[in-house]
């Protein structure tokens, strides 16, 4: 390792190449969810509503399926999940899912209350059925 | 690595392997230009092996009596999984390159997998927040490197002996509009030319030239025109677009062939992206030198299914003294094009389960009773899917028996249309503007097939039916073989004249990039990327429940005679 950091530092001073093209690495860091809380009722039908948009807009059909159904990434209808899991999965995405799936990180995207109504629209589906 | 061979020696082998291995350059090939297209049939060394795109290797040492004596030479296993394995690797003297998930690049010793060097790119960590992501389709090589768009919207070019970095570039503000790079670099000349994605993003998506010497921007081409009459009101600026796949190049005519993506959001409600939204779906020929815009067909004005033009092959075709150029369309239609001036000379079908028009005038190209989902949160029943009538994946041109081998799905989908405000801060959000989920055809299964066909007329020679829409792209041989792998994982040899299978291996995961053939110190290869993933298998588990269990993976495979 030595041996890299020292052919990189010669080469930049050298040629000018950038240190950070030779720093080997695998796959990325996982950013960390910010502690966070519901600020409303998880069964809010208004919260549900707006969550329901939100996942919709946020890639169900490649991904979870629409409302839910089956697809690669797990069916969420007809589950009853921890919701402070499913807000951390939300935040923090996955680097390695079922499938060989990644899920993105949406906690650089979405606010945590928007976040919050996506798990409050998942929670509403633990009823759901497939058609 | 050879030093032990006098001039005089390599010279012999050199006549030996041109005699044994390489047939003489078949009509409809271009000989005479630099060895980077057709003039070295050993070698692949560009994304669809030559600037035609034929995505066709001379090479007939592996033929149609000696395909049933095929056996594994080597496997290479990149060590990331995710996604699969979605590239095309590269074969240039007697070393082969390729690119796995998260930019892993190798480079290996043809004949055995034996590893020279890898580079593994220190990502940044907004790579783990895309849609786009980890997977990448290929590299290029030129000038004596080897490049590549990265996930977090940088190029790199890396010393093709050394895999050492000799220059990266940050091209995109991925942090900020949430796009990247996953097509394969397009080398032409002392510039490479690499597209974005964008078609589901907020953005305007660009197709970029960047001098291989030194990584600077040569010329870069915005594929949302500046025109209030194509994009009304404000649309222009979270028009989406772009050019995500690979292109093509006539060296004669020194142009470059490239599709261009989806408008975003890909559904529009009524009054989203008033126009016609110009270049986005389109087919763009584009001065190598200047990226001047020579001509242009927008194949699906104001696309509103999201079939975009940006993926497979662009066939630069000569016939009948014509200077043609076939394109399939993700709608499902060829579109084959005067390519000296963009004027169509036919559009034809691939599929034949489609409603989102009554039929395209294949003298001009005009859609015919267009048929979009415009009705907020109603759902609306439409084919192709949204996976198109072909995926990104890539057919291929045999001059030989002059057919074209390329796959095709009989898949609809039922889109449900919502309104949706761009998100641009703090990065760029999905624009899509509505969901949707898969559908079977009526009044049948859903289904995909591997066809061989006139390119230019569409007439089928022959058909193979499969289950599960295949998403890997073809390979057709000198040695009259068609190799092509399915969603299940086994990789199969037709006989390209009939398409009878003559050979099948079970590589243990489904296929998604593209398989080639090689050769080395006069021995035969054929390399098969295996591995599933992709973001559209999303969608096949709802037609197809057990497709959420097909495993992952990620190998080559390479087989050679026994």
């Amino acid at each position: 390792m030595r041996v890299v950091v020292v052919l990189a530092l010669v080469a930049t001073a050298v040629v000018g190449l950038p240190v950070k093209g030779v720093v080997r690495a695998q796959g990325m860091r996982q950013p960390s969810a910010a502690v966070s809380k519901p600020p409303f009722p998880l069964d809010n039908p208004e919260a549900i509503a707006e969550g329901a948009k939100r996942f919709s807009a946020s890639c169900t059909g490649y991904c979870h399926g629409r409302e839910g159904r089956v697809s690669r990434a797990p069916k969420l209808r007809g589950k009853v999940y921890d919701p402070n899991f499913l807000y951390a999965r939300i935040s923090n995405g996955l680097l390695v899912g079922q499938s060989g799936l990644p899920m993105p990180a949406f906690q650089t995207m979405l606010q945590p209350e928007e976040i919050w109504k996506i798990v409050a629209y998942i929670m509403s589906l633990s009823n759901a059925k497939d058609d | 690595m050879r030093k032990w061979l006098s001039v005089g020696r390599a010279a012999l082998l050199f006549v030996l392997v041109l005699l044994f291995v390489a047939p003489p350059l078949a009509s409809g090939q271009t000989a005479g230009l630099n060895r980077l297209q057709n003039e070295d049939p050993n070698n692949w060394p560009m994304y669809h092996r030559s600037y035609d795109s034929f995505r066709f290797s001379p090479l007939s040492q592996i033929n149609k009596d000696t395909v049933k004596n095929l056996t594994v030479a080597w496997v290479h296993q990149p060590g990331a999984i995710v996604q699969g394995l979605e590239a095309t690797p590269l074969v240039v003297d007697g070393v082969m390159y390729y690119i796995a998930s998260y930019n892993r690049v190798f480079a290996l010793d043809a004949a055995t997998g034996k590893e020279l060097w890898h580079f593994y790119p220190k990502l940044d960590p907004v790579v783990n927040t895309l849609f786009f992501q980890p997977y990448n389709r290929g590299l290029g090589i030129g000038n004596g490197r080897v490049y590549f768009g990265s996930l977090d919207g940088r190029v790199f070019a890396l010393d093709q002996k050394t895999g050492k970095v000799a220059w990266e570039k940050q091209i995109l503000e991925t942090k900020k509009c949430s796009c990247n790079f996953t097509g394969a670099p397009l080398v032409v000349k002392d510039k490479v030319i690499i597209g974005q994605t964008a078609g589901e993003l907020p953005i305007q998506g660009k197709i970029f030239a960047l001098m291989a010497a030194n990584g600077e921007k040569a010329w870069e081409f915005n594929t949302i025109k500046n025109d209030p009459k194509s994009w009304g009101g404000d649309s222009g600026k979270f028009g989406g677009g772009g050019g995500w796949m690979t292109g093509s190049y006539d060296p004669a005519l020194n142009l470059v062939y490239w599709g261009t993506a989806n408008p975003a959001p890909d559904y529009d409600w009524g009054g989203a992206r008033p126009g016609d939204n110009l270049y986005t779906s389109s087919m763009l020929a584009l001065d190598a030198d200047n990226g001047q815009l020579k001509w242009y067909f927008q194949e699906i004005p104001h696309d509103d299914w999201d079939y975009d033009a940006g993926l497979g092959e662009s066939l630069v075709l000569d016939r009948d003294g014509k200077k043609l150029l076939v394109h399939q369309n993700k709608s499902g239609f060829v579109f084959v094009y005067d390519r000296t001036n963009g004027k169509i000379h036919n559009v034809w079908p691939m599929i034949h389960t489609y409603n989102f028009v009554k039929t395209i005038d294949p003298k001009t190209g005009e859609l015919i009773g267009r048929n979009p989902p415009r009705e907020v949160g109603k759902p609306k029943f439409i084919c192709p899917w949204i996976a198109g009538g072909r995926s990104w994946n890539s057919g291929s041109y045999n001059p030989k028996t002059k057919l074209w081998y390329n796959t095709a799905m009989e898949v609809c989908e039922e889109v449900t249309v919502e309104k949706q405000t761009p998100q641009t801060e703090p990065a760029a959000g999905l624009f899509f503007g509505g969901d949707q989920v898969a559908k079977h055809p009526p009044g049948g299964e859903a289904y995909g097939h591997l066809d061989a066909r006139d390119p230019v007329t569409g007439e089928r020679k022959w058909s193979i039916n499969f289950k599960y829409p295949p998403i890997g792209s073809v390979l057709s041989t000198g040695g009259g073989l068609v190799i092509h792998g399915d969603l299940e994982g086994t990789v199969h040899a037709y006989d390209a004249d009939t398409g009878e299978q003559l050979w099948h291996f079970r590589t243990g995961s489904g296929h998604r990039g593209g398989p080639i053939s090689y050769s080395v110190n006069g021995k035969q290869y054929i390399a098969v990327p295996s591995g599933l993933g992709s973001l559209v298998l999303g969608l096949y588990p709802a037609l197809w429940p057990e497709v959420e269990d097909f495993p992952a993976g990620a190998a080559i495979f390479v087989f050679t005679l026994k």
